[in-house]
């Protein structure tokens, strides 16, 4: 076996870069559980920041550092992005714990016609994603990531050339607990290659089995079992926010990034959505879900942005946002209209952009398609919503009707002169909402007609107007 | 995609063959509303695209003056947007439209939304005509309207009470709906490729009348109509 292990020492500030490109000041990510300093950008690296450092020494260092806290959730979906975008040029990728991946070379070098030209490939790809990383070779997974967290970064194609590289290589970068590295340093060993060296029956008398396991791998006698990474049947990914945002429209700019990868990710599968999950994180509410509609599945990034910014517009949030999870699982296969050079008439692309964008500012039960009822009281008839595109049914119609109703019959204050009538109805007897009712048309002194009625009680109201 | 076939098809030295935009003599397509006077003096009818203002009230058979154009302009299979201000479009009544498949109807929360509708919904090019109710409408508003109509090739018709404009808006036709007598009268304030006119009589019926029966009663006990709170 062959391994490639690529190691990313700093995901959490990559995303941080990427969504606050304006941003070159001191940065670190802090652990909020030791209080040290995890992640530092180049500018803290520069001002004299180490990792491991605690707070109150970086900001005596420089008091204008931007600190970030550490999400170990907000990694592991970033992970799980790398991995899903590495696995379409690699087939066995495995998602190591700690900000690493493995790729299993046996078949690529064999695919590619070579390690380089699979290296340059895996290169290419992940400087598009804007991360830092180092890599390593080896015959197991643990030696590529011993040589990768050493930042050895060196392409062997022979698995053997490793070992000279990990003899040199201190025990700090190996998986071992800061315990076991304590009591090895105590007894001299600094390297791993003066631990290789000793005999495993000596060292099985003073350290666990899982010490053991660790040092067959190294050895490259063994490789431990591991688990392949298989992307999920639906998108989802969850960002942690650099800060608490107060106001809805800000949230854009962090919505985009998770949605560039969502859109990416259809693509790539010849995949569509109508509909993107949100689940916006308030820090003292509950989550908010925001639902975003479109009037057809496609996976057009410059038009989701529009129908979310729309939506945004809108939202009133109840505390700031710390983090947002986008969910995208109405997954359709693309099938997209041909489209005609000089047809201008008419184009369903552009009622379906259209209709998102209705949906997406005046919500769903303001836009709507009408189709004729089955109900006499119009009272309740208009209340009834249908969706464009939504199968409606049928009916049949009853006397000489208005074209504008009012949404609850107005009592008719001003003097009118009858035109026409009285047409009955009569009906809902057989529920609480029944109906007695003489309509009429009616004219005002100002030309107005109206769609009136008199009730049992000899009360007259206004129910529409003849448009 | 759309975008740049758009772009190409918009260029002054693009012509297209299939565009009804305009007759074949160069003019401007203009579409009559079925009143041989109002026509007249509307120099054809409305132009097809651009924005046509209709002072009036609801209820004063603003749609029935309309439904020549709608019919006319639903000829293009694109969608007709309605815009209703504080009242419901009958579904009953659109169901007996010719334009009823390819009708929306939106509801708006207030006079901003419903006018960033009809904007938005010019410049999908998915639309060939949009009604929007209005409680009040100022001209800037009318004007952008206008020009966005006329660029994307669509007609607005804007319905609202007049009040607050005293000067003739700035779009293709400005008209007033009025009654007086029993007699429906429009006035133009603003015509296109025409001077304004005022008291051009029109016919306005009603659906149905009891006109027959009146006359009948009329007859045999020489009364007047009866006003509407004795009917019993």
């Amino acid at each position: 076996m062959h391994w490639l292990y690529l190691h990313f020492p700093r995901l959490q500030l990559d995303q941080f870069e990427q969504l606050h490109p304006e941003q070159t000041g001191p940065t670190v990510i802090i652990d909020t559980t030791s209080n040290t300093v995890r992640q530092r950008s180049k500018a803290a690296a520069t001002c004299g920041i180490k990792p491991g450092m605690g707070l109150a020494e970086v900001t005596a260092i420089n008091a204008q550092t931007w600190i970030i806290e550490y999400s170990a959730s907000s990694e592991s979906s970033q992970l799980e992005q790398l991995a899903t975008t590495l696995y379409h040029i690699a087939s066995d990728i495995v998602c190591v714990a700690g900000n690493g991946i493995a790729i299993n070379l046996g078949p690529l070098i064999r695919y590619y016609q070579g390690l380089d030209n699979f290296m340059a490939l895996c290169r290419r790809t992940l400087l598009a994603e804007r991360v830092h990383f180092h890599y390593g070779f080896g015959a197991t997974i643990d030696i590529a990531q011993v040589l990768a967290r050493s930042k050895i970064n060196r392409t062997e194609a022979d698995p053997k050339h490793a070992n000279q590289y990990l003899s040199q290589c201190s025990l700090q970068v190996s998986e071992l607990s800061p315990k076991d590295t304590e009591q090895l340093n105590r007894s001299g060993i600094r390297t791993l290659g003066q631990l290789i060296q000793l005999p495993l029956e000596e060292i099985g008398k003073r350290f666990n089995n899982e010490v053991i396991t660790y040092l067959l791998a190294l050895k490259g006698v063994k490789q431990p079992p591991y688990s392949l990474f298989h992307p999920r049947k639906v998108f989802r990914q969850f960002l942690e926010l650099p800060y608490a945002v107060e106001s809805a429209p800000r949230l854009s700019r962090y919505i985009a990034m998770p949605l560039a990868n969502n859109c990416q990710y259809l693509q790539k599968r010849n995949l569509a959505t109508d509909t993107l999950h949100f689940d916006l994180h308030q820090r003292e509410h509950e989550n908010i879900e925001l639902v975003v509609n479109a009037g057809t599945p496609h996976h057009h990034l410059s038009e989701w942005q529009l129908l979310i910014d729309l939506k945004l517009e809108q939202l009133k949030l109840d505390s700031p946002v710390i983090a947002i999870a986008l969910t995208c699982d109405r997954l359709v296969e693309f099938a997209p209209e041909n489209l005609s050079l000089l047809q201008s008439n008419y184009s369903r692309h552009a009622e379906n952009m259209l209709l998102g964008k209705l949906l997406a500012r005046l919500g769903s039960e303001n836009v709507k398609t009408l189709q004729q009822v089955n109900e006499h009281r119009l009272d309740y008839a208009v209340q009834e919503a249908y969706s464009p595109h939504q199968k409606r049914p049928g009916g049949e119609l009853s006397g000489q009707q208005p074209a504008w109703l009012l949404s609850r019959p107005q009592p008719l204050t001003e003097q009118t002169q009858i035109l026409y009538g009285p047409e009955r109805i009569h009906t809902g007897w057989w529920d609480v909402h029944s109906v007695k009712r003489d309509y009429f048309m009616a004219v005002t002194p100002h030309g107005q007609r109206l769609w009136v009625f008199r009730d049992e009680q000899q009360y007259w109201y206004v129910h529409g107007y003849f448009g | 995609m759309s975008a740049s076939i758009s772009s190409l098809i918009k260029h002054p030295m693009v012509f297209r063959g299939r565009d009804h935009r305009h007759r074949a003599d160069g003019g401007e397509l203009r579409l009559p509303f079925g009143h041989t006077s109002l026509d007249k003096a509307c120099a054809g009818g409305v132009p097809a695209a651009g924005a046509l203002s209709v002072r009036a009230l609801p209820g004063q058979g603003e749609i029935q003056l309309l439904n020549n154009i709608l019919v006319q302009k639903a000829d293009s299979k694109k969608r007709i947007i309605w815009l209703p201000n504080q009242v419901h479009l009958n579904p009953n009544w659109l169901s007996q439209t010719p334009y009823q498949q390819q009708s929306w109807v939106l509801t708006a929360a207030n006079d901003t939304d419903a006018l960033w509708a009809c904007e938005q919904s010019v410049r999908s090019q998915a639309c060939c005509c949009i009604v929007l109710y209005l409680s009040h409408i100022v001209p800037k508003a009318a004007r952008r309207l206008q020009v966005l109509a006329k660029q994307y090739d669509c007609l607005v018709v804007l319905v609202h009470r007049g009040e607050v404009s005293p000067g003739a808006l700035p779009v293709n036709i400005d008209m007033e709906l009025t009654y007086d007598a029993g007699q429906w009268y429009v006035h133009l304030h603003r015509v296109t490729g025409a001077w304004p006119q005022h008291h051009i009589k029109i016919e306005h019926p009603l659906p149905a009348t009891n006109s027959a029966i009146v006359k009948a009663f009329r007859q045999y006990n020489q009364r007047q109509s009866t006003p509407i709170h004795e009917v019993s």
